[in-house]
């Protein structure tokens, strides 16, 4: 039983600390009473991989959504603080301003969507002992894109002072490198408990919830884009007081808007995906007594 | 008692059975068993799985100690295991007059 046990649910991915800890409560339950029912160990290795995996997945999202408040803090710390924004043309190299400016804009907005489609799939799914090896995989997509948007804003903040060290003041630089470092070890500790969830193999059956899952009746990609379009419009009008740059930045972020949901629509559950979308109103399926797999 | 209509409760039946005082998971099954009178007499693997549930929740904590020169895992309930435990026996205490009306 100890050995079975023990082959099993390294196979499922248990880490050898928790595995130990496992083998020696079950050595001390059949010392107690050798005939004791304990299932069979392939089962009971599957039961703790699918708890382990639902539970890791669940902290990694929020862990995720955790590192990327500190990089939205380091980002709106430096925006608020930048006395001028200078001429793309009088960095170092305009490329380098491209690749900054558009890691930061779509990086930032990216990692918003993904982080708090995460932590919300997260929260809603707190009370499930395990889930579905569908929403597991979903909430790891969710916290891998969350990361790496995440990792790529930190980037163009510290590429964007770079690139404008002489045109800025050297204190809004060093404030810029400096914030976009210390975002770095939160988001490195999230992808840490996001791999560790991945080491782990789910045996339940069942689907994904989709977007509908998340937020209801409000899930309506369409219209969040016409809303978020209608936003930037507004906002850059009055910000830069000027309705042509309001309607340039709309575009942008029309576009914008387009590309990821075209691109990340499917991988974040945004569309009717593969997994399994249930009807704005519906249970989501995971909730539905989900079925380990045999074997 | 059938294993499906355990599972529900099971997280709250191994918190009450802890409520008396620090168990190790087989005194902690057995504990359970002579409460039930044998009633619920489930697969005893399945305890082990909601023992480390609880404890990731924060509702459990345990450490290790010595019995007969093997290792053994001590459970007991946290504060806020103490509190979920009062939460879940109002909860069970209202459904169980709920059902109890209904069905005399």
């Amino acid at each position: 039983m100890i050995d079975e046990l023990g082959r099993e649910l390294t196979a499922r991915g248990v880490d050898r600390r928790r595995r130990e800890r496992i083998l020696d409560e079950i050595a001390d339950h059949l010392a107690c009473d050798p005939d004791a029912d304990l299932g069979e160990p392939r089962a009971l290795a599957a039961q703790f991989a699918d708890e382990l995996a639902a539970s890791a997945a669940r902290r990694a999202a929020w862990t995720a959504f955790a590192a990327l408040t500190l990089v939205a803090a380091a980002l709106l710390a430096t925006q608020a603080a930048l006395p001028a924004v200078p001429d793309i043309a009088s960095g170092r190299s305009v490329v380098l301003a491209a690749v900054a400016g558009l890691c930061v804009f779509a990086g930032a907005q990216v990692a918003f969507v993904a982080g708090s489609l995460a932590a919300l799939r997260a929260l809603r799914l707190r009370r499930e002992p395990a889930l579905a090896a569908a929403e597991v995989a979903l909430l790891r997509r969710r916290t891998a894109v969350a990361l790496g948007a995440g990792a790529a804003t930190a980037a163009g903040i510290a590429i964007y002072a770079l690139n404008f060290w002489d045109q800025v003041p050297r204190w809004w630089s060093l404030l810029s490198v400096v914030l976009a470092a210390a975002a770095v070890a939160p988001l490195a500790a999230a992808a840490l408990a996001h791999a560790r969830a991945g080491a782990l193999a789910v045996s339940v059956e069942g689907q994904a919830g989709g977007f509908a899952a998340d937020l209801g009746p409000l899930a309506r990609p369409r219209a969040i884009g016409v809303a978020a379009v209608a936003a930037m419009l507004v906002g850059a009008s009055l910000a830069e007081r000027s309705l042509v740059e309001g309607v340039e930045r709309a575009a942008v972020e029309a576009i914008a808007f387009t590309a990821g949901y075209l691109a990340l629509g499917r991988p974040l559950g945004l569309s009717s995906d593969p997994t399994g979308s249930p009807r704005p109103g519906a249970a989501s399926p995971s909730a539905r007594s989900p079925r380990r797999r045999p074997g | 008692m059938a294993g499906d209509a355990l599972k529900g409760h099971l997280d709250s039946l191994i918190l009450a059975v802890l409520a008396a005082g620090p168990l190790h998971g087989y005194a902690a099954i057995e504990e359970l068993k002579r409460r039930s009178a044998g009633t619920f007499d489930l697969p005893e693997g399945t305890v082990y799985p909601a023992l480390h549930r609880l404890e990731r929740a924060g509702l459990l904590d345990s450490a290790w100690t010595q019995a007969e020169g093997r290792r053994r895992r001590v459970y007991r309930l946290t504060r806020a295991g103490r509190r979920e435990l009062a939460a879940r026996r109002r909860e069970w205490r209202g459904f169980a007059r709920a059902v109890e009306a209904v069905l005399a």
